[in-house]
């Protein structure tokens, strides 16, 4: 990538093979992907875990409170404390709270035109396991990005002259939020699923009680 | 960069309270749909949230700039 101290002109007159201008703005973008994934997964593993040993994580939990109301059975529901008001506090991993997304290069549009200045044609020939020959054959196009329009003004002799040519290659990205991956969903759906209390049953119960003994 | 699903399984019931995290470090609650349980952040957990966001928004700006 060009620095503020380099000049950068791009040259549109040298042939270049199809692929090239193709697969360069598919790379940038991908590799654009790259980067926000990483920063967020870099993110997630300082902050959201702490790292035990041999190489184990532990969600970070918060404290959530939890206000309902409850019925006094020992009341009527003609007293004013019928309905009490009862808070208590479960724990959370703060992984559950951050607003984690996948903002990434979803669309890329290259838009060029060419001029074929060359064909190559290639043909390779191999031999497969069972000893049939295998004929590859490939075409390699190289070209040129073509004048996209051209304006003159004016007399070429004068000073007034103006000409304007340009090669056109245009890349439109379009970065839109895409879903979580897997691996993240299914860290998440355990996590949120880990906050429902669980029922013991009293055999269980009888269980603790006599090992406490 | 808004996760539009966010949202926290009720304790008591299992339906899903739809939150958002920065109204909740406001002191906001979220009430559940079916059994009406208020669930807010505890205000020994606020501080590290509030940091940890103001962490992500770093990331998320130094990932876009």
């Amino acid at each position: 990538m060009p620095t503020s101290n380099q000049s950068f002109e791009p040259d549109f007159s040298k042939e270049l093979d199809i692929e090239s201008i193709i697969s360069a703005p598919l790379v940038a973008a991908s590799k654009a992907n790259v980067m926000m994934v990483t920063g967020q997964t870099r993110f997630l593993l300082e902050y959201c875990f702490t790292k035990g040993e041999n190489n184990t994580y532990a969600p970070v939990m918060i404290t959530m409170s939890m206000t309902k109301g409850v019925i006094d059975e020992t009341k009527t529901p003609s007293d004013s404390d019928y309905i009490k008001s009862v808070q208590m506090t479960f724990g959370m991993p703060l992984l559950c709270l951050i607003p984690i997304n996948s903002l990434a290069v979803d669309k890329v549009t290259v838009d060029f035109d060419m001029e074929i200045t060359s064909a190559i044609s290639k043909q390779t020939a191999t031999a497969n396991e069972s000893g049939n020959q295998v004929i590859e054959k490939k075409a390699q196009l190289n070209g040129k990005i073509s004048n996209s329009s051209a304006q003159d003004s004016g007399n070429p002799n004068s000073t007034q002259y103006k000409s304007q040519v340009s090669c056109s290659l245009k890349v439109n990205i379009n970065a839109g939020s895409l879903p979580l991956p897997k691996g993240v969903l299914t860290i998440l759906d355990l996590y949120t699923k880990s906050i429902q209390p669980i029922a013991v049953s009293d055999q269980s119960k009888e269980q603790t009680i006599d090992n406490s003994k | 960069m808004i996760n539009s699903d966010q949202s926290i399984p009720c304790p008591t019931c299992s339906t899903k309270i739809p939150f958002d995290t920065r109204q909740l470090l406001l002191g906001i609650q979220f009430v559940c749909p079916n059994c009406q349980s208020a669930i807010g952040l505890a205000i020994e957990s606020k501080a590290i949230v509030q940091e940890t966001m103001e962490k992500f928004e770093a990331v998320k700006s130094k990932s876009i700039n």
